[in-house]
C-alpha cells in the first residue's frame, strides 16, 4: 500500500507500458504521468526524470516518451525548459474527496468478493452509458 | 506554390525510401507497388503473408536483384558498395558457406564491415557457447539464426536488415534478441524486420508497412496506426464510415477524429483487418 | 553507373582479397582434381582444367542460387562478377607457375598456352554468364557451348577460299588466331559483365 501522505521523496512510479493492450504507447506514457499528478506523487514544480531514463521506464522508443511529453506540454500538464528537462506545471484537479470515495468504493466491492478486472469491466460498461 | 514549399520543409533524408517498387520473375508480377520509407533510429517490420514479395523486397533494397520499375534509396542516395557496408543483412533460408567455421566468418565480416565489433562478437559467442572452430554448416537451424543475428549486431552496421530474425529459436532466446535490437536501435541505429510474428513485432517495432499480393496496402507506425483505426461490433457497422477489413466478428475502420466509439485495435487486428479487407 | 558499382580502389583490394579467401576455403577441395589437370603441360589441358573450374565454382553456385550469399553481402553484382573471373584466372596463373619446371617446350610456347589459357577462360566465363543470364541452366550451357564450339570449329580451313571458317579464327578451343581470339574473349567477358549486373543471382 503506498503511503500517499509521504511527500518528502516523490518519484513517479513508472511502469513498461503494455505494447499488446491495442492503446497506443504514448497514451499509455501520458496517462502514466497524469495517473502520477492525480495521485500527489508528482506535483507542480517537480522535474520528470531525463527522457532516457523514462524510455528504460517505459520500455518504449524515444520518439514515443517525446510524443507523449508534447502532448502533455499542450494540454498544460508539463513545461519544458530548454536542456533542463521537463517538469509538472499543473495539479490535475481532481479533489481527495473522490479519491476517497472510490478508495470506499473499492472496498466494497471487494467485500463482495469481486476482483479488479470485473469492476473494470463494471467501469466500462457504466462509463459508456453515461 | 505553397504546397512545394511545405514539401521542401519536411525533407527528411530517410534511411530506406522505397516508392513504386515493382518486379517480375518470368511471367509473374511478384511485386508491383510497394512504396514505403524507414526513418532512422526505428524498427521497422515488414508484415504479410508468406509469397506476399517481403524477400523479393529485401532483395531488391540490397541489390542482389535489379528491380523493374520505381525507386529505392538508402540514406538518401542509390546503392553503391560503400553504402552496403553500412547495411548488414540476414537472409531468411540462413544459407552458410559449407566449409567455414565461426572464425572464417569473423574474419570475412570484420574484413567487409568498417565498424566490426569483436567484443561484441566475442560475448555472443560466450553466452551462447558457441565453438569458434566448428563448421557452421552443422549448426542447428536455430543456431545458425542466432550466429547471423550475432555478426549482423557485431558489424555495427548503420542499417540492418534481417529477414525473420526470430524464426526456429526458443522463447528466452527470441527475447534476448528482441532486447538486444531494441537497444541497438536506441543508439540511433535503423532495422529493417521481416516478420509474421506479429505477436512479437508489436513488442519491440516501432512502424510496419503491411505487404499483400507485392503492394504495400499500408504503412505507419504502430501508435499512429492505432490511433487512426478502431474495432467494433459487426452490429454497429451501419452506421460508420471508413470500414477497412473484418477481424473475427468485430470490424476494424479508419477514424477521421479522436472522439468515437469502439476500442482501440492491437498490431494483429490492424494486419487481419487489412489483409481480409476487400478495398484494391 | 560503372564507377559507383564498385567504390573506391582500397575497398576493391579488401574486397577482392576477402572474396578470394572465401573461394579458396569454399571450393578449392572441390577444384583441387581440376587443378591438378592444368599442372599438365599444353594448352589441351589447362583448357580441360578451366572448363571444369568456371563450371564447378560460378556455374554451380548460379545454379545453387548462392549469388545472395554475396550480394547480400558489401559485394555488388559486378564485383562478384569480376572478382570470380579474378579467382579463375589465378588458379590458371597458379597452376601455370607451378607447372613451369616439367614444360617440355620452348618458354614462349608455354606462356603463348598460359595466355590460350586466359583467352578461354575469359570467353567461356563471359559466355556461360550470357546464356545462363538468358535463363539457361549455366551446367548445361557450359556443355553446350564446348558443343557448339568443337562443332563450329572443326570444319573447314582458316584459309580465304570454299572452305574458309573464319569462326576457326576466334573459337576460344580452336584459337587459330590468338588475336582474333582475344578480341572476341573480351567482348564475351563484357557482355556477360553486363547481364550480370542487370540479372545478377535472379535465378
Amino acid at each position: 500500500m503506498d503511503d500517499m501522505s509521504n511527500n518528502e521523496r516523490r518519484r513517479p512510479k513508472f511502469k513498461k507500458v503494455d505494447k499488446h493492450s491495442g492503446i497506443p504507447a504514448y497514451v499509455q506514457v501520458m496517462n502514466q504521468v497524469k495517473t502520477e499528478i492525480i495521485l500527489g506523487r508528482l506535483v507542480p514544480g517537480d522535474q520528470l526524470p531525463p527522457v532516457r531514463e523514462l524510455e528504460t521506464m517505459f520500455d518504449v522508443n524515444v520518439n514515443t516518451i517525446l510524443k507523449a511529453l508534447d502532448r502533455l506540454k499542450s494540454e498544460g500538464v508539463l513545461s519544458s525548459e530548454q536542456g533542463v528537462g521537463y517538469f509538472v506545471t499543473s495539479n490535475i484537479a481532481i479533489e481527495s474527496p473522490i479519491i476517497d470515495e472510490l478508495r470506499g468504493f473499492v472496498r466494497k466491492i471487494k467485500d463482495v468478493g469481486l476482483d479488479l478486472y470485473t469492476i473494470i469491466l463494471l467501469i466500462e460498461e457504466v462509463w459508456k452509458n453515461e | 506554390m505553397m504546397m512545394a514549399d511545405t514539401m521542401d520543409e519536411i525533407v527528411q533524408k530517410y534511411v530506406i525510401s522505397v516508392e513504386g517498387l515493382s518486379k517480375r520473375f518470368g511471367g509473374k508480377q511478384v511485386l508491383s507497388n510497394i512504396s514505403f520509407t524507414v526513418e532512422q533510429g526505428s524498427i521497422f517490420a515488414l508484415i504479410g503473408p508468406n509469397g506476399a514479395g517481403k524477400t523479393t523486397t529485401i532483395r531488391c533494397i540490397i541489390d542482389s536483384i535489379e528491380n523493374d520499375g520505381g525507386k529505392i534509396e538508402l540514406f538518401g542516395q542509390s546503392i553503391d558498395p560503400a553504402i552496403k557496408r553500412n547495411i548488414a543483412v540476414v537472409s531468411e533460408d540462413r544459407r552458410v558457406f559449407r566449409h567455414f567455421t565461426a572464425l572464417d566468418y569473423e574474419a570475412l565480416w570484420s574484413a567487409l564491415y568498417p565498424k566490426w565489433d569483436s567484443d561484441v562478437f566475442k560475448d555472443f559467442l560466450a553466452k551462447y557457447n558457441f565453438d569458434l572452430k566448428q563448421r557452421v554448416e552443422t549448426y542447428s537451424i536455430g543456431m545458425k539464426t542466432l550466429f547471423f543475428v550475432a555478426l549482423a549486431v557485431s558489424s555495427q552496421a548503420e542499417l540492418l536488415i534481417l529477414d525473420e530474425p526470430t524464426q526456429h529459436l526458443d522463447p528466452t532466446i527470441r527475447f534476448d534478441i528482441m532486447t538486444m535490437l531494441k537497444s541497438y536501435a536506441k543508439e540511433g541505429r535503423t532495422i529493417l524486420i521481416s516478420s509474421h510474428e506479429i505477436f512479437e513485432i508489436e513488442e519491440y517495432a516501432t512502424h510496419f508497412a503491411i505487404i499483400k499480393q507485392g503492394k504495400v496496402i499500408y504503412t505507419d507506425s504502430i501508435d499512429e496506426a492505432k490511433e487512426r483505426h478502431r474495432i467494433i461490433s459487426e452490429g454497429d457497422l451501419m452506421s460508420r464510415e471508413g470500414a477497412v477489413g473484418i477481424v473475427g466478428n468485430e470490424v476494424l475502420i479508419k477514424i477521421e477524429s479522436a472522439e468515437s466509439g469502439g476500442r482501440y485495435p492491437r498490431l494483429n487486428e490492424i494486419v487481419v483487418g487489412y489483409l481480409t479487407g476487400t478495398k484494391r | 553507373m560503372n564507377k559507383v558499382s564498385f567504390g573506391d580502389f582500397e575497398y576493391n583490394l579488401t574486397a577482392l582479397n576477402a572474396y578470394l579467401r572465401k573461394e579458396f576455403i569454399e571450393k578449392f577441395r572441390t577444384l583441387f582434381i581440376f587443378f591438378v589437370i592444368m599442372l599438365f603441360p599444353g594448352l589441351g589441358s589447362k583448357i580441360l582444367g578451366t572448363f571444369f573450374i568456371i563450371v564447378f565454382s560460378m556455374g554451380s553456385d548460379i545454379r545453387s542460387k548462392k549469388l545472395d550469399m554475396m550480394t547480400f553481402l558489401p559485394f555488388s553484382k559486378e564485383m562478384v562478377y569480376w572478382y570470380e573471373f579474378i579467382f579463375v584466372s589465378l588458379l590458371v596463373v597458379l597452376s601455370f607457375f607451378i607447372g613451369l619446371p616439367f614444360v617440355n617446350g620452348t618458354l614462349l610456347e608455354a606462356f603463348s598456352d598460359l595466355l590460350g589459357a586466359i583467352v578461354f577462360a575469359a570467353a567461356y566465363y563471359g559466355l556461360i554468364m550470357i546464356f545462363s543470364m538468358l535463363g539457361m541452366d549455366p551446367i548445361g550451357a557450359a556443355f553446350l557451348i564446348l558443343i557448339l564450339d568443337s562443332i563450329f570449329s572443326s570444319f573447314g580451313s582458316t584459309q580465304l577460299g570454299m572452305s574458309f571458317n573464319p569462326y576457326k579464327l576466334i573459337s576460344p578451343v580452336a584459337q587459330e588466331n590468338q588475336l582474333a581470339a582475344l578480341i572476341f574473349a573480351v567482348i564475351c567477358l563484357y557482355i556477360g559483365s553486363v547481364m550480370f549486373s542487370k540479372r545478377g543471382g535472379e535465378k
